[in-house]
């Protein structure tokens, strides 16, 4: 169902905290400045210099935004239908008034059950059984708390896209 | 044949003086007798001369009456030797009157049907829980249940055990030595008890507590004039409420924990974020490689024109000095900007606690308030700042009665509701800024305070989720006010109402007492 000549590295983020998305986008931003790439190879020459600088293999994440449950499905569904579908969302549990993450995963999991899903949290009363019970172990959904640092986002977006990826293939 | 002799029960056409026209053949069947028996004669005489109170109540009723149907649910009539039991209905239809006779009961079938009943109230006032009691004149016991025995304690002031007609017919404000009724009882011995003056009062007897009633019972058959006593035990019923109160108070308490939680957490995710930024941007700084440069410039101090001019690392050095100004500006600008988030995030951090100690002080004294008092107070209060962005305050004030609620809360609440509209008047191109306070009452007498603003409106998709937790559109706003204050107005027995004008001219925000 998909086109599996590109590498999908499409993220929705659904939370109703626009803070959120500035901070996950942030995060997941690792692009270096060309001109400190540029520096980098004059201290090359200038100093000798082999050392550091960059440990992060930038990767060109593309990320959208939605900010209720409703949405979050409808835009997940207008991508599958576009032939771009989202290998990951990070879900919020609690966003008043609409629909809450939990109710989100099920109905995105319903309509694309390939989708790789993180839970993203502030609470710390989520119903972590309910999830269980509703969701069931699928093997697609990981659960993050917020604060979160940026290296578990990086590498949570990482290793998530990348399985996305290596389930389509098969 | 008429219309009468279709009806199932037995009637009487009587003429202007009483005196019996007709009667139907249902009657004739009921009474077994023939027209000549009852025809012609005075309709009282077929009371016989023993049922005097039958009589003087029949006279009373028929000459009172003016229209309608007059209803006595018991007479006896008299055929023969035999009584009879019935339910007589009047109606009187121009100049004559019809006389409804139905549930006849002869005296033996009537003596049975009164032990029948008998046996099924005593039976319902044994089952019931409430304790009940019937008194005759001078607070004689004519009638009591289990219960009531029970609570009086009949029983264990007395040594012997008590039956039931050692208690009958004595007084029971001498009988009963519970002293927690002794209010009930000075209450009956000074015969106040009327129609429209009862008793009723929640008494507290060694931790129960009771709901005690006594009202005056009027049973017109007899004519027998008493009082009745009901006492029912809420002791159960206060401990469910108190448990619920507490519930309910815990989960209003976990709801602002986790909203803190949720509020806070959000906001040191970014904090979080922004300082891993600035660590990353001061690590990876450039400033090392100009320190690096700086280093070269000096180890070559002697030779420096040479050095620029021709070694090729000088050359290089001007190049990579000229680069990296550029990109140390950019990092400041970087972490400048990390920094002034973070340090939004904080202050908005700052806000949602203070926004906690409010809440905290809030648990105040529920007091009748002057409603208007508290609302030009809270103006007061604002009027400086709504000044300040040229608004003006309109009231329109009737009085209404004072309204049991928190003080602190509804001036809260105000200026919660007066901050929202100042901020829906702050754009530019709000020509006219007017803030319209109005306190007032329903149709349904409902004491209310409005607050309209004359801003652009609410949008109506935010319309029904103004009052969620977390909700606002303002870029420094946590969205604890309204849900702060929704949730209060709750508390205090009202509700919280917001709607746009019908002309699409601003927000209007109603406090309204519903539950006084």
């Amino acid at each position: 169902m998909n086109n599996n000549s590109e590498f999908n590295r499409r993220i929705l983020i659904v939370d109703d905290t626009p803070t959120i998305h500035d901070d996950i986008k942030k995060i997941l931003n690792t692009k270096v400045d060309p001109a400190v790439l540029r520096l980098d190879n004059m201290e090359q020459t200038l100093f000798g210099d082999t050392q550091k600088c960059h440990p992060i293999l930038p990767i060109d994440y593309q990320i959208d935004s939605a900010f209720q449950g409703q949405d979050g499905l409808t835009m997940a569904l207008a991508a599958v239908k576009q032939q771009k579908p989202y290998a990951l969302i990070f879900m919020d549990i609690r966003m008043p008034p609409g629909w809450d993450g939990i109710t989100t995963i099920e109905k995105i999991w319903a309509e694309i059950p390939t989708t790789e899903i993180v839970i993203c949290t502030a609470y710390s009363d989520i119903p972590l059984n309910e999830v269980e019970v509703r969701v069931g172990i699928s093997g697609r959904l990981l659960i993050l708390k917020k604060p979160f640092d940026a290296i578990e986002i990086r590498e949570i977006a990482s290793t998530m896209t990348t399985k996305w990826n290596q389930a389509a293939k098969q | 044949m008429s219309d009468l002799d279709l009806l199932p029960i037995g009637t009487l056409t009587l003429d202007d003086n009483f005196i019996v026209i007709s009667a139907s053949l249902q009657f004739r069947k009921i009474f077994n007798c023939d027209d000549s028996a009852v025809v012609g004669r005075q309709f009282q005489d077929l009371f016989g001369p023993r049922e005097r109170r039958s009589l003087s109540r029949l006279d009373q009723a028929m000459s009172s009456y003016s229209d309608g149907l007059l209803d006595m649910r018991l007479v006896v009539m008299v055929f023969g030797n035999t009584n009879f039991h019935c339910r007589l209905k009047l109606l009187k239809i121009e100049k004559k009157w019809i006389a409804f006779i139905s549930d006849v009961l002869k005296d033996d079938d009537f003596l049975h049907q009164l032990t029948v009943s008998e046996e099924i109230w005593t039976s319902i006032m044994n089952e019931s829980v409430d304790a009940i009691a019937v008194l005759g004149a001078d607070r004689l016991i004519k009638r009591f249940n289990n219960a009531f025995s029970e609570i009086m304690k009949f029983k264990s002031v007395h040594d012997v055990l008590l039956n039931e007609d050692a208690i009958l017919g004595k007084d029971l404000t001498q009988f009963s030595c519970n002293k927690g009724f002794l209010k009930l009882f000075d209450f009956l011995s000074d015969g106040k008890l009327s129609p429209i003056n009862s008793y009723k009062e929640i008494v507290e007897i060694d931790m129960a507590i009771f709901n005690v009633e006594a009202y005056p019972l009027q049973v017109p058959v007899k004519g027998f004039s008493g009082t009745c006593i009901i006492i029912r035990d809420l002791t159960a019923q206060h401990q469910n409420e108190k448990l619920r109160l507490k519930n309910a108070h815990y989960t209003g308490m976990t709801e602002v924990a986790t909203g803190i939680i949720h509020n806070i957490g959000n906001l040191i995710n970014g904090v979080n974020i922004g300082l891993e930024t600035l660590k990353q941007c001061l690590r990876l700084s450039k400033l090392s490689g100009l320190q690096k440069a700086t280093d070269m410039l000096r180890a070559n101090q002697n030779r420096m024109s040479e050095f620029l001019a021709t070694d090729p690392k000088g050359k290089a050095l001007i190049e990579y000095i000229i680069q990296i100004t550029g990109t140390l500006k950019s990092e400041s600008v970087t972490a400048e900007q990390e920094v002034g988030s973070m340090l939004t995030k904080l202050n908005v951090i700052k806000e949602v606690i203070h926004g906690q100690q409010d809440y905290a002080h809030g648990k105040g004294l529920v007091e009748k308030v002057d409603v208007r008092k508290v609302v030009e107070e809270s103006i007061q209060i604002q009027m400086a700042s709504l000044q300040r962005h040229e608004i003006e305050i309109k009231t329109n004030f009737t009085d209404i009665d004072p309204v049991s609620l928190q003080r602190n809360k509804l001036v809260h609440i105000l200026i919660n509701l007066l901050t929202n509209a100042k901020d829906a008047l702050k754009s530019p191109q709000q020509k006219e800024k007017i803030v319209m306070v109005t306190i007032g009452k329903t149709k349904d007498n409902f004491p209310f305070v409005k607050i309209t603003d004359n801003g652009p409106g609410i949008p109506t998709e935010n319309l029904d989720k103004i009052f969620a937790h977390g909700f606002t559109t303002k870029p420094d706003g946590h969205g604890f006010g309204l849900h702060f204050c929704a949730n209060a107005m709750t508390e205090m027995g009202g509700q919280l109402i917001v709607e746009n004008q019908s002309d699409s001219s601003g927000a209007t925000f109603t406090l309204i007492w519903k539950n006084l």
